[in-house]
């Protein structure tokens, strides 16, 4: 069936591969309409970037923004530190929750994730055993 | 040259880049102009001006500063967040968010003032150079000066690259300036064949490396002479690959614990890998000298980047004389080590690990053979004279800043319709643009169009076979030539034949059809070749269908004109086979209906298999869609029986698709040993599972897109060689100058 133009390719394996592709549909098979793919990525990576914009954003700050730069901060860099060092030390327990939530966050994603996955290969399966039946109550 | 940051305080790769290419210009005597931005540096906020706006003279170049926008950086870092957590590996991009995209565009660095600026004064300037692909001045500055834009990208294989915004500037710039074969590869691959002829390779120089002699002998604590170890130069942290590299260090360590190679990083970066029990050695930010030091005495210098233009590291280790290893998923680096045959590639833990016990135990005369090759792949590409002289070959040698003035002649071009697929539209457009690079001046009407008056004077190049067109050339004051098709011409064989004989040339395609035009008394007769300029592919692939396609699904491409001959309808079957074998996909059929009742039978049966929400039909007279069509597609498949048309098989390798075609004798010998041909359609399961392995085996499709990489130059000249075969052609015939 194959042309033998391209050299890299071994036509004898690619037949048989094809053969093989067809006989796991059986004989006889008609079209029937697949609509999910398993392997196809699951929509979670906007959640995933927002808990990485939190995660840097609930790091201490260590810089002075260059949004504030207000009388007498603007003047000395040692202010800055002051300062940073005390909202640091103020927002210390803040800083505990958010991270304890962006780790349990973490973790219920990778929960859903999994669940995802295995709802995915559900609807395949039971649209694999809904277009044999199909097959098998035509045969009858 | 337009950047967002400037100055002599910036380490980042582009910037320094920028600083050196305008003081390498100014000191050959150009003027030059710096627009940039009142920030600080890529690392500072970039809402902060932190320099005082206006003009200031460095280094013989002009810098012009201008304040920075109002930016909201809480949406820019979601966005971008989104952005950094998709995956780096993904050719055809999926659909972006929008609402990402926006907040990225219009949050990134921006100046309104230096736009301002750009907009009155950019036509003042022979050529603006932009760089680098990723903020504010450069995407919004292009589309200002976009008959003067050239744009040096510096481009990466990033989820960024994927932008609407950013596939607009790469083809709305005049030229494309790389650092790199590999980044002009990446481009080519990112946004189509269309931009191969504006493209140049460039390259990037370094500073000459002090001589070995006068180095210092000691970096801190670390005496480079008395140490035996491979070497990390560049930003220490994970988004160079970094952590690989140690891994693998350790995973060779293990496996030779008698083993004395030690790691050495050095750079830039916040995180210590310092662990000397284990022999990495993290020396930190080292002085230029330092660095030469290290390079000088370094088995080998290890870069496992993947996201490189041009790597400054791997010329200055070659320039040593030094080996480099590569990580062989970073085209731009893999390929200068492929072509310079000055190192190795890697790519898994393992195969760095591997790659250290060569390097440890191979014999220093073998290392010193593979860098000696290094450096001269560094005094070929890498040195300031040679990189200036290739701007200037792209910039001034390439064509002038705006469309040439008619110098040879004129021309008039008719065309049969605007349809892509269509070989004789695509011949006027070839001839059009080779034409042009000759220096004709030329203009293609549209189908129908009566041309001007001042026009009339012109030669006339007749590709449409309508009888008024071939009734008008026969009458033309400025004489007609004719792009000749016998199969398309004939259906006006009478006027054809009077216009053969008084046609000042006529072009034709192979030998046989020269022979009957000779027989028909024509005067002259040259052999058109069978190769088609890509500037059509030169736009923006339409963004909604872009989005629409790229939506995970399978793309399977059918393009050409939809009659009997094309056999539509075993396709249709064999695809919804395809279905039923669990792929999920969708037909996308780039056709023109010329036969309406064939196309309603091939719409029935795709309603009979309950395709509809499968079957995509695209215009190929609509440009973007059609670069849309083949950019998402994962095959073209043709069931086709017919000779004509083969320039869609051309677009198809072009546009890197892997082809699946039926066999026929000319199909074989258009093609070689590219694509996958099929000589039997009676199985159409057969078919539809090897469509699903040519859409799903990585491995498969490698060695297809392989072979027709190698087949696709055949089709096509560069432009100035096409000029050139214009002029040689034209030349012959006294084209009028209008």
């Amino acid at each position: 069936m194959l042309e033998h133009n391209n050299p890299a390719i071994d036509v004898d394996d690619l037949m048989a591969r094809i053969q093989q592709e067809v006989a796991k549909r059986g004989v006889g098979y008609e079209p029937v309409t697949f609509t999910g793919d398993p392997s196809a990525p699951l929509p979670l990576a906007s959640i995933e970037a927002l808990l990485n914009t939190a995660q840097a954003k609930a790091e201490i700050r260590t810089r002075w923004s260059g949004q504030l730069r207000i009388f007498p901060f603007d003047r000395s860099p040692k202010l800055q530190r002051l300062a940073l060092r005390g909202l640091a030390y103020l927002f210390k327990d803040q800083r505990h929750v958010n991270f304890a939530l962006i780790a349990s966050l973490r973790e219920s994603l990778a929960v859903n994730r999994g669940l995802l996955r295995r709802l995915i290969l559900l609807e395949t399966e039971v649209q694999r055993l809904q277009a044999d039946l199909r097959e098998t109550e035509l045969r009858k | 040259m337009v950047t967002p940051w400037y100055g002599r305080h910036l380490t980042g790769g582009a910037e320094r880049q920028a600083r050196q290419l305008a003081e390498g210009f100014a000191q050959q005597g150009d003027v030059v102009d710096v627009l940039t931005t009142t920030a600080r540096s890529p690392a500072d906020d970039w809402a902060t001006n932190h320099f005082a706006a206006g003009a200031s003279v460095d280094a013989g170049v002009t810098v012009r500063r201008f304040k920075l926008d109002r930016r909201d950086q809480e949406a820019f870092d979601r966005a971008n967040a989104f952005f950094l957590s998709q995956p780096p590996g993904w050719r055809r991009a999926p659909a972006l968010p929008p609402e990402h995209v926006e907040a990225f565009v219009d949050n990134n660095i921006n100046s309104r003032e230096l736009l301002q600026f750009l907009a009155a004064y950019g036509r003042d300037y022979d050529a603006v150079i932009f760089l680098p692909y990723l903020y504010g001045p450069v995407l919004r500055g292009i589309p200002l000066v976009r008959e003067r834009a050239w744009l040096q990208p510096c481009l990466h294989h990033e989820s960024y690259a994927h932008l609407p915004q950013v596939a607009a500037i790469f083809h709305a710039a005049r030229g494309l300036l790389f650092n790199s074969d590999g980044e002009c590869e990446l481009a080519l691959r990112l946004f189509g064949p269309g931009l191969r002829d504006k493209s140049f390779v460039v390259g990037e120089w370094i500073e000459t490396p002090a001589a070995a002699s006068g180095l210092p002998t000691r970096v801190g604590a670390f005496s480079p002479a008395q140490e035996r170890y491979v070497l990390y130069l560049g930003r220490r942290d994970e988004t160079k690959n970094v952590g690989l590299l140690i891994e693998a260090f350790r995973l060779y360590r293990r496996h030779d614990y008698a083993s004395t190679l030690k790691l050495v990083l050095a750079g830039s970066g916040s995180t210590n890998y310092h662990d000397p029990v284990h022999g990495v050695y993290d020396l930190g930010q080292v002085s230029d000298v330092q660095r030469d030091t290290l390079l000088s005495q370094t088995l080998a210098l290890f870069q496992p980047s993947y996201n490189e233009s041009f790597s400054r590291v791997l010329m200055e280790a070659w320039a040593m004389g030094r080996p480099v290893a590569v990580n062989a998923q970073c085209i731009s680096t893999s390929l200068a080590v492929g072509r310079s045959r000055g190192g190795w590639t890697a790519t898994s833990k393992g195969e760095w690990a591997e790659l250290m016990g060569f390097v440890d135990r191979a014999d220093a005369s073998l290392l010193a053979e593979m860098g000696e090759r290094g450096r001269v792949y560094y005094l070929m590409h890498a040195t300031q004279d040679g990189v200036l002289a290739r701007y200037d070959d792209a910039l001034w040698r390439a064509g002038d800043p705006l469309p040439r003035l008619p110098a040879g002649g004129r021309l008039v071009l008719s065309v049969p319709s605007n349809d892509l697929n269509d070989e004789l539209y695509r011949r006027a457009l070839t001839l059009e643009a080779w034409a042009s690079q000759a220096g004709y001046a030329c203009r293609v009407l549209a189908p129908g169009e009566t041309p001007p008056d001042e026009d009339r004077h012109s030669l006339l190049v007749v590709h449409s076979p309508d009888p008024d067109e071939i009734d008008r050339a026969l009458d033309w004051p400025g004489g007609a030539a004719l792009a000749y098709d016998p199969v398309r011409f004939a259906e006006s064989a009478g006027l054809v034949s009077r216009l053969i004989p008084q046609a000042l040339l006529s072009m034709v395609r192979t030998p046989d059809e020269a022979a009957a035009l000779r027989r028909e008394g024509a005067a002259s007769i040259e052999i058109w070749p069978f190769q088609f300029d890509l500037r059509c592919w030169d736009v923006e692939p339409d963004r909604e269908l872009s989005a629409a396609l790229g939506d995970g699904k399978a793309n399977c491409l059918f393009a050409g004109p939809l009659t009997p001959i094309s056999c539509c309808e075993q396709l249709v079957a064999s695809f919804a086979y395809l279905i039923a074998l669990e792929v999920d996909a969708r037909l996308i059929l780039a056709v023109s209906f010329d036969d309406p009742v064939y196309a309603a039978w091939i719409r029935s049966l795709i309603v009979a298999h309950r395709l509809g929400e499968r079957v995509v039909f695209v215009d190929p007279v609509d440009a973007g869609a059609l670069a849309a069509a083949y950019r998402q597609a994962s095959i073209f498949w043709s069931m086709s029986e017919g000779i004509e048309p083969r320039v869609p098989f051309v677009d198809a390798l072009w546009h890197d698709v892997p082809v699946m075609a039926f066999s026929t004798p000319r199909i074989i010998r258009l093609l070689g040993s590219a694509g996958l041909l099929y000589r039997r359609k009676n199985d159409l399961r057969g078919l539809a599972a090897l469509a699903k392995l040519l859409i799903g085996d990585k491995i498969l499709r490698g060695k297809v897109r392989h072979a027709q990489e190698a087949r696709r130059s055949a089709f096509t000249l560069d432009l100035p060689a096409g000029g050139r075969l214009v002029e040689t052609l034209l030349g012959r015939v006294a084209v009028p100058a209008g």
